[in-house]
């Protein structure tokens, strides 16, 4: 606790009074805490009830846990094991070129890209009165794929 | 073959990919977390599931878990957010927990009221928001310190004496609604044990 321990009012001793209730304050703010008590018939009255309290609760029987349960837990546990092996092949390189599919994907977008871009090109060619791209490239014996034949 | 006294041990291993020394990590730990998951929403077959998540959960996550935290408060929050999520995800016409079985005329006694008592402990944690309820139940069944409370909730130390304060106030009023505190063991005057309380006057 950061706070002042000494002359601690009635709202920040009741803050700690559950802990003193439960013995589970330090020994420095347990003695700051009683010598608040001392001298304070509201919070010892506070206290009492909340051990009272506390009693009645751990009257609760405690719940019985059911005998198949850890085994319950380990066959789910094993399932996603199994789960997650096909989920680290598929971020295994893709392919003889060892691209990932990530890779592999954005290589796709910048080849549609530039499919369009020369075919866009070619288009022009065949207006103009001059031989087009296409044409002037086939003279060297190159092919110009389109979209579809990425 | 798994030879370790404690969970650093185990959880090293784990981590390493041993699933037995998982599994021991499970047999030392379900109980607990099935009991606080169980009190905290009052169904088993929820706390079943919940438990069965807290753990895979917890595996998947195992590579991440440094030791800050001790492995036991790690599950408690793994479990905690969990519970808190469903929890809140109810709707409020939503039966909150299990119907207990009818009364039987040759119920004995002390059964009958350790029954109505524990429904009545329940329907009083109902009442308290979930995250004054978690904090509750660690507090008194789990007897957790109010540093690992911190810990298991992923709060401050300061917020939870706050938390655990409100829940306190919450709990002693929800229990009187409930009708519990009639139904609570008081020790009797002199060296008899416990004094004799009477179930007639309770409905059952």
């Amino acid at each position: 606790m950061s706070t002042p321990l000494k002359n601690m009012k009635c709202d920040e001793v009741k803050l700690m009074l559950a802990g003193l209730a439960d013995g589970r304050l330090s020994e420095r703010d347990a003695r700051a805490v009683e010598e608040h008590l001392a001298g304070c018939a509201n919070c010892r009255q506070e206290l009492e009830s909340l051990k009272s309290d506390a009693a009645l609760l751990r009257q609760d029987p405690k719940p019985e846990v059911p005998v198949w349960l850890a085994s319950r837990i380990m066959a789910g546990v094993r399932e996603r094991r199994e789960q997650a092996r096909p989920q680290l092949a598929s971020t295994a390189p893709v392919g003889q070129y060892g691209l990932s599919r990530s890779w592999a994907r954005a290589a796709a977008v910048v080849l549609a890209v530039a499919g369009i871009w020369l075919g866009t090109l070619l288009g022009r060619g065949i207006a103009g009165s001059q031989p087009s791209l296409g044409e002037r490239l086939a003279a060297y014996g190159v092919q110009i794929l389109d979209e579809e034949g990425m | 073959m798994v030879s370790r006294n404690d969970d650093g041990q185990l959880v090293a291993q784990a981590q390493a990919g041993d699933l037995s020394a998982f599994d021991e990590l499970v047999r030392r730990h379900h109980g607990p977390i099935y009991c606080y998951l169980y009190r905290t929403c009052r169904n088993g077959a929820e706390a079943e599931e919940m438990t069965q998540e807290s753990f895979v959960k917890a595996w998947e996550g195992l590579r991440g878990f440094r030791g800050r935290a001790s492995f036991k408060t790690w599950l408690y929050r793994i479990a905690t957010n969990l519970c808190i999520n469903r929890v809140s995800r109810r709707k409020p016409q939503d039966p909150l927990s299990e119907e207990m079985p009818a009364s039987r005329r040759d119920e004995p006694e002390e059964v009958l009221r350790q029954r109505l008592l524990s429904e009545r402990i329940g329907r009083a944690l109902e009442a308290l928001p979930a995250d004054q309820r978690s904090a509750l139940v660690l507090s008194i069944y789990d007897e957790m310190s109010h540093e690992e409370i911190a810990e298991a909730m992923g709060r401050s130390p300061a917020s939870v004496n706050s938390l655990l304060y409100r829940a306190r106030i919450g709990i002693r009023q929800a229990l009187e609604a409930a009708g519990a505190r009639s139904l609570m063991r008081v020790p009797a005057i002199g060296n008899r044990g416990f004094r004799v309380y009477t179930i007639e006057e309770h409905e059952v």
